[in-house]
């Protein structure tokens, strides 16, 4: 009976998971290790990686911010409207990341109803790319932070004003110090999405090759083009990074586990 | 009142502008954008056969989809918690893998994989079963992202419960199965019922993963999502909104459900100190 | 030293003091006694300001505290489960209300040395919290509550979560620290013996009101009202005197340890044996 479980659970996760992963690698290096590397350091493709950790590197610490207030605001006081402003953080997980691209073409687009306002050119360019991909990993970062300062209690920041130190005092002292887990876990997911998002970033984008592709719109384009090699060669890229970012949780939870 | 706890304001007020700017602003576009159609013509959208078609794909496909990644996702949560075996560890990271993954890159893996000439496809091709670029391609990418949802809300469930409820059962002469179906089942049933919210819910607006598999024909393997995107490529941005407004107010009604049923699991499970599997990231690993 | 004028202080719709005025004098070691519910460890906090009063006024040295943030009370506060931080060493808990001060770290160390060496905690500096025991958590908790040399020391249920003998030991070290410090302080129990025997003054609560103030002896001998003489109820003082290892009270000698003047509280319990 156990053996049965086993198997037929292990089956179904080869099936679903292990090997569509597989093919990526396979299909990648099907013509060798050089078309690979050609594949991955193509002008397009250097450039679709500047553009993802570009857009990265300003969503991610954005999220980081309004993660650590919101959670401080949440975890710590109660407000009228408080269960709603939870369900408004989660919200960009529920949206469907086609309606995420559409809103802000509808805010900035050619005739959108910030166009008259803002006259930069924000979608079909790096300032909507970066706005999608804040957009869709708000939740992140505060969804980590809220149950981690709700476990603790306020006691330990009480206790500190208690002995005379300033709300900020009390902030980087005693509160920071003792979220860095979950920050880092939190961090760690926020930029995985954030350099996977695709859907959302695909609409605000305008596919403009080597100017607003990130990575994974480039390997749609090299993908829809019939360049199969060349499209999941790049995907390997993407594939590493979620590994390294699964890796890098484990490791997290590993080292909290061993000091506890 | 003044309370002793400081930076209520601030980070409310952080906060409140945020997301203001970010997601409420952005909402209040379709909203308006979705105004500026007559009922009747909004009416006359939604409900065009090529819409209609497309919602019930969507969403009789992430039923079926959510169903099977319930019933497997309960299994391997089973697996991981009740057995120890080489590589356990590993197959526990493997199942976090769809969350990590950008969801481009699991919409060509899956196909790949799944097409006629692929490893997959050619098993079922053979046995007259279209994979990829049917309706099947497309419930199997929502199986792939919703798996994991199940799997790390269940274990940790799974993993805090009480042994001394099965050596009950056992001494009162219920068999493995009986005590599985009428005490260990009960137990996980909020956990399973909130990881098939969750697992559906993202199904249902998924775009990445399905519009590679599905091969996006009207009426036949066109999801909600894709049509929006076919709209927005026709500069249809009316139409596309209306229908993004459904798809939004579902969405909404869902992640209130969910979060409803959610608190009490998120709860338990953040409380849970002893579970010998990582704890739940689920939930808060959404990628699309 | 402190005074508190007709505070009143609801949490919502439930009222937890209601017009409640108490003075304590400098120096003394008070206990605000009563059940839970009683509202005594709301009205810790108020005089902390880690609570804010509907209604009254707190003063500490005369001086009007009503409306001044906890940071600037200059009140020490021992908690019920310590609230040691976790991530900082035992010396830095300590220290942390000078550092936060800014004052020089040879001073700081000075100081940290000496309050460990109250303590008796004098090796333990380098250690982490979660290393501790439960006594000498709790004595860490003290020493950091102590370090900012604080005018007024509150304890919420500095016992609570103790064991017997620990509990014991640790009352009869804070009456003696009491007593070399003359540190104004007040601390919560709803533990009768604790009060009678730490206590210069009890400070009996009941569902949000003062029952009565005065001396164990007093409170004892003659309880203000029923409530009074119920919670307090069925415990005897008798006096006598320790010598030797033996305090003997009339017709009864218990073995103890020191010398001089003692007190024994007594209770007589039934057996419900036929």
């Amino acid at each position: 009976m156990r053996r049965a479980l086993i198997v037929t659970a292990l089956g179904f996760l080869s099936i679903v998971l292990v090997v569509p992963l597989a093919v990526v690698f396979v299909t990648a290096f099907r013509d060798g290790g050089v078309p690979y590397l050609r594949a991955i350091a193509t002008p397009e493709a250097r450039a679709a990686l500047r553009l993802t950790l570009v857009a990265a590197s300003i969503a991610v610490p954005l999220n980081l911010g309004f993660g650590i207030a919101a959670a401080w605001a949440i975890a710590r006081f109660r407000f009228p409207g408080r269960r709603v402003l939870i369900t408004l953080i989660d919200l960009p997980f529920a949206i469907s990341p086609v309606v995420v691209g559409m809103m802000f073409v509808l805010l900035f687009g050619a005739r959108g109803y910030l166009s008259g306002i803002v006259h930069a050119k924000i979608v079909f360019a790096v300032p909507g790319i970066v706005l999608a991909t804040a957009f869709v990993t708000i939740p992140f970062v505060a969804r980590e932070l809220i149950p981690a300062l709700e476990a603790r209690g306020p006691e330990q920041e009480l206790a500190a004003l208690t002995l005379g130190a300033s709300p900020w005092q009390t902030f980087w002292r005693v509160t920071l110090p003792t979220l860095e887990r979950p920050l880092a876990y939190g961090a760690i997911l926020c930029t995985a999405r954030a350099i996977g998002e695709f859907g959302a970033v695909s609409v605000v984008s305008g596919h403009i090759r080597g100017e607003t592709t990130t990575v994974p719109l480039h390997v749609e384009i090299l993908y829809n083009d019939f360049q199969y090699q060349a499209a999941f060669a790049v995907a390997t890229l993407l594939v590493v990074i979620a590994l390294a970012t699964v890796v890098g949780q484990r490791a997290i939870q590993f080292r909290q586990r061993r000091r506890t | 009142m003044k309370r002793a706890l400081p930076g209520l304001g601030l980070s409310l007020g952080v906060t409140l502008t945020y997301l203001g700017l970010l997601v409420v602003i952005p909402l209040a576009a379709i909203a308006a954008k979705t105004m500026s159609l007559t009922w009747s013509q909004f009416w006359a959208t939604v409900t065009a056969p090529r819409a209609v078609a497309a919602f019930e794909l969507s969403l009789g496909a992430a039923l079926v989809a959510a169903a099977i990644a319930a019933v497997f996702g309960t299994l391997v949560a089973w697996v991981l918690v009740r057995y120890r075996f080489a590589g356990r560890g590993i197959v526990d990271a493997l199942v976090d893998l769809p969350f990590a993954l950008p969801t481009a890159v699991a919409g060509i893996a899956l196909t790949a994989a799944w097409a006629p000439t692929g490893l997959l496809g050619r098993a079922v091709h053979s046995v007259g079963i279209e994979g990829a670029y049917s309706r099947l391609g497309i419930v199997i990418a929502m199986v792939f992202l919703g798996v994991p949802f199940v799997v790390r809300t269940v274990q940790p469930v799974l993993a805090g419960l009480d042994p001394r409820l099965e050596e009950a059962a056992a001494t009162l002469g219920a068999t493995p199965v009986q005590a599985f179906v009428r005490v260990i089942l009960p137990a996980l049933r909020s956990a399973i019922v909130t990881g098939f919210a969750l697992a559906f819910s993202r199904a249902l607006g998924e775009y990445g993963s399905v519009v590679f598999i599905s091969g996006n024909m009207p009426g036949k393997t066109e999801v909600a999502p894709l049509l929006v995107m076919t709209k927005l490529e026709q500069f249809d941005y009316a139409g596309a909104t209306a229908l993004a407004l459904v798809m939004v107010v579902a969405s909404f009604a869902i992640l209130v459900a969910i979060n409803a049923l959610g608190v009490r699991t998120r709860r338990r499970s953040h409380q849970r100190k002893r579970a010998p599997a990582p704890e739940v990231v689920a939930p808060s690993a959404v990628i699309v | 030293m402190i005074s508190i004028e007709h505070v009143t202080k609801a949490f919502g719709e439930l009222s937890a003091i209601s017009d409640v005025s108490l003075e304590i004098p400098e120096g003394a070691l008070v206990a605000l006694l009563g059940p839970s519910g009683s509202g005594k460890t709301t009205l810790l906090r108020v005089i902390a300001g880690l609570e804010r009063a509907q209604a009254g006024r707190v003063k500490l040295a005369g001086v009007d505290v009503t409306d001044a943030p906890v940071q600037r009370r200059g009140i020490g506060f021992v908690f019920q489960d310590y609230a040691l931080f976790e991530h900082m060493s035992v010396a830095d808990n300590i220290a942390f209300g000078l550092s936060v001060r800014r004052e020089s770290p040879h001073r700081i160390a000075a100081r940290v040395r000496e309050l460990l060496a109250l303590v008796q905690l004098a090796d333990l500096g380098g250690r982490a919290p979660r290393e501790l025991s439960g006594g000498q958590r709790q004595r860490v908790a003290l020493a950091r509550a102590l370090a900012p040399a604080p005018r007024v020391l509150l304890l919420d249920e500095p016992f609570g979560a103790l064991d017997a003998r620990v509990r014991a030991e640790l009352r009869g070290w804070l009456r003696k620290l009491h007593d070399d410090l003359h540190i104004t302080s007040v601390f919560v129990t709803h533990d009768q013996d604790e009060a009678l025997e730490v206590a210069d003054r009890l400070v009996v609560l009941d569902r949000g009101r003062i029952e009565q103030v005065g001396t164990p002896a007093e409170v004892l001998a003659h309880p203000a009202s029923a409530f009074v003489a119920e919670f307090l109820g069925g415990t005897h003082l008798l006096r006598g005197d320790a010598r030797d290892g033996v305090a003997r009270f009339p017709a009864l000698a218990l073995p103890t340890s020191g010398s001089g003047p003692a007190r024994a509280f007594v209770r007589v319990v039934l057996d419900h044996s036929t």
